[in-house]
């Protein structure tokens, strides 16, 4: 047998080798956390649309997350070290032991909805942007909800919300949200 | 040396047909076609194929079963030893149309057999090109492969009754969709195109089984990974209306991808890659409650096969 022909048989084998179901050489499931990627590109967003009082546009500009460790992941990959006006982003994981007062942005995730109103009480009256997804949120204080509609991740703002955190959103943000509470 | 010895056992037992021919049935056949005979025993094959041309332009030997015979016969020798099996061959061909005539002219069914085994091995040959060609997974020559393979599929068709076109479509599309895939990994956008034919590869399979597990699992991955690809490849500076537009894009693209892996897991409930699968694109479309509910599916089937 030439190599030639060896090759072809070894080609032929090869195909009819493959299995009826997903074959060995069938592509991979690349399993995204799609909706933390999306999260994470809508909180940059809020964080360059609203504007925070001029004693907190110091230091760094730190965005805390509750729960969602993929969320975490996103933010540290794409926007550690980009700046919010002159202040460069920090990312920190936040539990319920921390500190959220220092948080220009904090991000509760669906996971931590039982937290959300120790979370609430502990920001009031801190220039703290609370951005939860949870059913009724804006209701319990938080300024930023994401909601599902029609499978998409959109969000619903509170202005009222915010302006209770000290906290200026724009029009643009206003335009953009599924729908705002005044 | 084998390879010597095959050919020489095939010359020998051509020589026997041609002894037999001349003997019973008289010589119905030009000169040329025994000339060109005696040149292919001698391995001289541009003047066999000179002969055998010329004898096929004889009335009488455009009427000669024999005549084709042989002239298969000569070309299949020099697609195989003077054009080593390139698979540009033209004479590939000429051999094919020379066995097909023999057999159509073949009354009394005298080289019958000969002519089905040389019909076979050269459709094998184009069947060979196409895997060989899909497996080079090159963009420039991906298309000859399915010409290929319907050269072979249709040669089957006209020389066995009971070939089955449908079970071979079958392999040979899927494995035509992973090679088209891989060519669309190898640089998503430029091959973007490459995407859209694995999926209308599958898609003919699905035509033809519509519960063919494997093509729908893999029509859903590709499915569910290009959307999950548009997602991450959201620009760090993207401003909202970009997100939303890209977010719908590939919402679309899960939910096009959703039935297609309902349907591999109605078809295997036991897999755990489907449950996997369908865990995420449910994550995906934002949906927690009918993710958690194909988790706890994976946790049970776990359970059950430690």
């Amino acid at each position: 047998m030439t190599l030639k022909n060896f090759l072809a048989f070894c080609a032929v084998f090869a195909l009819f080798s493959f299995t009826h179901s997903g074959d060995d050489e069938g592509p991979r499931f690349d399993e995204k956390d799609t909706s933390a990627i999306i999260k994470a590109s809508y909180i940059y967003n809020f964080a360059k649309l609203i504007d925070w009082p001029d004693e907190d546009k110091k230091g760094n500009f730190i965005i805390g997350v509750m729960g969602g460790s993929s969320m975490y992941q996103q933010l540290i990959t794409k926007y550690n070290g980009k700046t919010i006006g002159s202040q460069h982003i920090e990312i920190r994981k936040i539990s319920n032991s921390h500190n959220f007062s220092v948080c220009h942005v904090l991000f509760v995730d669906n996971d931590y909805s039982s937290s959300l109103n120790e979370v609430i009480d502990r920001v009031q009256g801190e220039s703290t942007l609370l951005i939860s997804h949870n059913k009724g949120a804006l209701a319990m204080g938080a300024v930023i909800n994401f909601v599902v509609v029609e499978d998409n991740l959109k969000f619903e703002l509170s202005v009222s919300n915010a302006e209770k955190q000290d906290l200026f959103v724009g029009s643009t943000l206003k335009s953009l949200a599924l729908h705002v509470e005044n | 040396m084998m390879k010597a010895v095959k050919y020489k056992r095939l010359r020998m037992a051509l020589a026997g047909v041609l002894l037999m021919f001349v003997s019973f049935v008289g010589l119905a056949q030009p000169q040329e076609t025994l000339d060109a005979y005696r040149a292919y025993q001698k391995q001289n094959y541009q003047e066999a194929s000179n002969l055998i041309d010329e004898a096929i332009s004889t009335e009488a030997g455009q009427k000669d079963a024999m005549t084709w015979h042989i002239r298969g016969f000569i070309y299949k020798d020099i697609f195989n030893q003077i054009d080593d099996k390139a698979r540009d061959s033209e004479n590939r061909e000429i051999a094919v149309d020379a066995f097909l005539e023999s057999m159509r002219l073949d009354d009394s069914g005298q080289y019958a057999d000969n002519n089905l085994k040389s019909l076979r091995y050269l459709a094998s040959s184009f069947y060979n090109d196409a895997v060989l060609v899909m497996r080079e997974t090159s963009k420039d020559n991906i298309a000859h492969s399915e010409k290929f393979y319907q050269r072979y599929k249709g040669l089957m068709e006209q020389i066995d009754s009971e070939f089955d076109a449908k079970e071979r479509d079958i392999t040979y599309y899927k494995a035509l969709a992973t090679s088209h895939r891989k060519i669309y990994e190898r640089d998503k956008t430029a091959n973007r195109k490459y995407l859209n034919k694995a999926l209308a590869n599958y898609q003919y399979v699905l035509e033809l089984d519509p519960d063919n597990y494997g093509a729908n699992y893999n029509t859903a991955i590709n499915l569910y990974n290009e959307g999950a690809h548009g997602i991450e490849q959201i620009d760090a500076e993207a401003q909202i209306p970009t997100i939303v537009e890209i977010q719908s894009e590939s919402i679309d693209l899960f939910r096009e991808a959703l039935p297609y892996m309902l349907k591999a897991y109605e078809l295997d409930s036991t897999r755990k890659e489907t449950l996997i699968a369908l865990r995420g694109i449910y994550l995906s479309l934002n949906n927690n409650e009918k993710a958690n509910e194909y988790r706890d599916l994976l946790r049970e089937t776990q359970q059950t096969n430690k």
